[in-house]
């Protein structure tokens, strides 16, 4: 999973348990001039993370066994660096917790809603270096 | 009802203020007279006048009263201490009293306290008075005090006088706490005032005899050896404690050497205010006797009169001690009173309400033992007020199952659109009756002629069109074209409430399907979305055909823009209904998702237990959401003990369903003891379209919405096996927040 990449190009984390959809995203990031790294849950986020640093975090909510912030949690613990990045989740459901809400806002820089548009997303690469791509 | 007034007993003066003031200037005109019950016991009755126009007339007139009554004292006296005193006296019993201690007792503590101090300071200090004196004098005014006190508690207490309304009567109720104090005060105040008395009435003879041995013992002295005028010295009589000067001198002279001695009078008896009634009297005069031819001795009695003090002062002071015993204790016990008191009121106050009464123990046995009786009383009523509304409710929920009629020669009418038939009553006896029957239902009548047995769910025929009826029966006889018997039930479980509950069970899969569905559709939207844009970042630029293929890419984009929307509008509308909030309570929501479902557990012979409290506080909540959760999770808990039964375990059929109050939160509980659930399930079982139903049985969305809807409400929901025992529960807790 580990990519080489360029220190001048965006790095970015995926974590994203659908694959078809996880492949997508790489690539369309790629295409972006970003180096994108996607992973399928929480461990493997953990383990890019003690790898690389990333400036920008995107990471499903529901994923298999565990939501975003279980995700956010393990990396606390076992790479809390990670969590300077920009990190945004993404989400299908509409019916999440006040709680849910509460620690989602407290803990990132937002919940984007699926479908995202590719726009936006170019947006937050561009966001989280601080300069267009 | 019980009426416990009865007509009372007044007087309406038609002069009542005239006669007030009369009595005002009977009252000051009394006060300034100088009563002498015993020599040195003199006393004014001032204070019984103002004390009694306290209680009658309110704290201004009380003070008015008490200078007005206490003013002749400062001609007599030369100073106003009395009236202060007085004035003081009623401002302490006013801030004390607070209408249930009466005034004798507050005198007592009043005098004991400020009158001796006051006693001391102008007797003893300022007139130098004899220590003696001083202790007798604060005795007599305390107990005089306490005795009008006394007087006037009890007066008060037998007559009432409303200065609103003019008028004076007798009294029917009195204050225990004040009867029982004045009575006390005045029973050994008394005795302590009779022995004064006693003791001072006799202080007049015992100097008169005294005066007799003092002249015998100076006749012996001047046998032995005869007087010279002039001549001083002191004498002891024998046996006495006291030694008394005396002086000699003619006996037309005998006056002014009396002064010598410190004499302001001889003993001849003369009336007037320092007169032999008086304490000045005995303690500044000098008896005369005849010392011999043309001689007279003066000799002061002073140092005899004070030890004869001294000894009434000891003879009163244990009675002082016992009356200072007993005010104290009327003190304790009218904390008692008022203790036991506040308990009845709780006691009383707390009847019949919903929960049971624990009070501590009351201070008087005779009073504990009623209020056990009492709250004992009212506890048991309070449990079977409790059992009684439970069986209320159930009996309602009975009866509301099921109303069955019986009777025989059962026929439709159809030119009447009713139903005939004979009833069957075992007082009345055979009364024959008809039933009107709804127009859109008669076809099923014409459609059931001639069947042996009929089973006709009908409407009313006169308004009633939402209450419906089923019709079973049997024997059909060709020859009247009627059954021979048959049996009417109204179906309490109207087809409206059926049809509203089964419409919110839809909505609520609609709003199930939708929200899942949304979910469902996102993700893989998504990734549709991102495969057109990066096929489209594909493309050369340069290719014209390429144009074209973008175009296509941008409409799949487009496209997929447009599906979310729809989707997620469709969501929100399917949920918008089953999302409304009202007051709830949660009992009557229970109640209403057991009698949608009894058809069903009674189907399958599944025995329902309930333990619902009376009532719980009302809750901001979805209540179509709740009700359909209940049915849920009834509806799962039949289907789970199906799957026991056909797993082999025959003895499954329980459902039992709890509500309770808990710290705020309230707590509702479903059980079975069905099939149970497996690990596995048990961490999926609230995801959408998970089921371990058979296929066709369940949409798996059921456990989806009832989580959504118990996140929504800030609650919560879990399924866990039971302990120890087949089955499962459902535990849903409501927080007591948003009380409606």
């Amino acid at each position: 999973m580990r990519q080489v990449s360029d220190p001048i190009m965006p790095r970015i984390l995926i974590i994203e348990d659908d694959e078809a959809l996880r492949g997508e995203l790489v690539e369309l990031f790629g295409a972006l001039g970003a180096a994108a790294t996607g992973v399928r849950d929480g461990a493997g986020a953990e383990h890019a993370c003690r790898a690389q640093t990333f400036d920008l975090v995107l990471c499903d909510y529901k994923l298999e066994r565990e939501n975003g912030l279980d995700v956010l949690r393990t990396l606390a613990r076992g790479a809390p660096q990670a969590l300077e990045a920009d990190i945004y989740l993404m989400t299908g459901h509409l019916d999440l917790t006040r709680a849910a809400r509460e620690e989602i806002a407290a803990s990132t820089k937002g919940l984007l809603m699926k479908p995202v548009r590719a726009a936006m997303l170019r947006q937050l690469v561009a966001a989280s270096v601080g300069r267009p791509c | 009802m019980l009426n416990l007034a009865r007509p009372r007993e007044q007087v309406t003066a038609p002069a009542f203020w005239p006669m007030a003031g009369i009595a005002f200037a009977a009252a000051v005109a009394l006060s300034s007279m100088r009563l002498v019950a015993a020599p040195g016991f003199e006393f004014y009755l001032g204070p019984l006048f103002y004390l009694l126009a306290y209680r009658w007339f309110g704290l201004t007139v009380g003070l008015v009263v008490a200078a007005a009554t206490m003013a002749p004292s400062i001609l007599w006296w030369g100073h106003p201490v009395s009236v202060l005193l007085a004035l003081g006296h009623v401002l302490v019993v006013h801030r004390l009293s607070r209408g249930q201690q009466s005034l004798a007792a507050i005198t007592f503590f009043y005098q004991a306290t400020v009158g001796v101090a006051a006693a001391l300071a102008l007797v003893w200090v300022h007139y130098r008075t004899p220590i003696e004196v001083t202790a007798v004098v604060s005795l007599r005014k305390i107990l005089c005090e306490i005795m009008l006190a006394a007087i006037a508690d009890l007066v008060t207490l037998a007559l009432v006088v409303d200065p609103v309304q003019g008028t004076i009567r007798r009294a029917r109720q009195f204050g225990l706490q004040r009867s029982l104090e004045a009575a006390v005060s005045i029973a050994v105040a008394g005795a302590a005032t009779l022995f004064l008395l006693g003791e001072l009435h006799h202080v007049g003879d015992r100097l008169a005899i005294h005066e007799q041995e003092v002249a015998q013992v100076v006749a012996d002295l001047g046998r032995d050896e005869p007087f010279r005028p002039g001549q001083r010295a002191t004498l002891v009589l024998p046996g006495a404690r006291a030694a008394m000067p005396y002086v000699i001198d003619r006996t037309a002279a005998i006056g002014t050497a009396a002064h010598r001695i410190g004499c302001a009078r001889t003993d001849t008896g003369e009336a007037g205010p320092d007169d032999r009634d008086t304490f000045a009297y005995w303690l500044t005069m000098c008896y005369v006797v005849p010392a011999g031819p043309g001689l007279s001795a003066a000799v002061a009695p002073q140092p005899h009169v004070l030890v004869l003090f001294g000894d009434i002062v000891r003879g009163v002071t244990p009675m002082m001690i016992y009356l200072l015993i007993a005010e104290l204790g009327l003190l304790a016990f009218g904390r008692a009173i008022r203790r036991s008191m506040g308990l009845w009121e709780t006691a009383l106050r707390g009847f019949g309400r919903h929960e049971t009464l624990a009070l501590p123990h009351a201070p008087f046995h005779e009073t504990d033992a009623l209020l056990r009786a009492f709250v004992s009383a009212n506890n048991d009523y309070v449990v079977a007020e409790q059992e009684r509304q439970r069986l209320s409710r159930a009996v309602s929920e009975l009866r509301s199952a099921i109303e069955l009629k019986l009777f025989g020669d059962v026929g439709f009418d159809p030119a009447a659109c009713a139903l005939h038939f004979v009833k069957i009553d075992p007082v009345a006896g055979e009364r024959r009756l008809s039933f009107p029957v709804h127009a859109a239902d008669a076809g099923q009548f014409a459609a059931s002629a001639g069947k042996h047995d009929v089973m006709i769910e009908f409407r009313r025929g006169d308004g009633g069109d939402d209450q419906w009826y089923l019709l079973l029966a049997h024997e059909y006889d060709e020859e009247s074209g009627h059954w021979r018997y048959g049996c009417l039930i109204r179906l309490r479980t109207a087809k409206a409430f059926q049809s509203r509950m089964r419409h919110n069970a839809r909505l609520m899969e609609l709003g199930g399907m939708a929200s899942a569905l949304s979910h469902e559709l996102r993700q893989p939207l998504f990734t549709i979305s991102l495969a057109a844009e990066n096929g489209s970042l594909m493309l050369d630029a340069a290719d014209p055909a390429a144009a074209r293929v973008a175009a296509k890419f941008d409409r799949i984009i487009e496209q997929v823009e447009r599906a979310s929307s729809i989707v997620q509008r469709t969501s929100s509308y399917a949920r918008l209904e089953r999302d409304e909030r009202e007051p709830t309570n949660l009992v009557q929501a229970v109640h209403d998702a057991i009698r949608f479902m009894r058809p069903v557990m009674t189907e399958r012979s599944i025995q329902l237990f309930t333990e619902l409290p009376a009532s719980v506080p009302l809750l901001l909540l979805p209540r179509i959401g709740i009700e359909q959760i209940v049915v849920n999770a009834l509806q799962n808990a039949a289907d789970s003990i199906d799957a026991a039964r056909e797993g082999g375990r025959g003895d499954a059929g329980r459902v039992s369903i709890a509500l309770w109050q808990g710290d705020g939160t309230i707590t509702l509980t479903i059980a079975d003891d069905g099939a149970g659930i497996s690990e596995a399930v048990g961490n999926r079982a609230f995801d959408a379209f998970c089921t371990s139903k058979p296929s066709g049985k369940g949409t798996g969305l059921g456990l989806f919405v009832c989580r959504q809807i118990m996140d929504e409400v800030g609650g919560s929901i879990a399924l866990t096996p039971n302990e120890g025992a087949p089955g499962a529960a459902l535990t849903l807790r409501f927080p007591m927040e948003e009380e409606a």
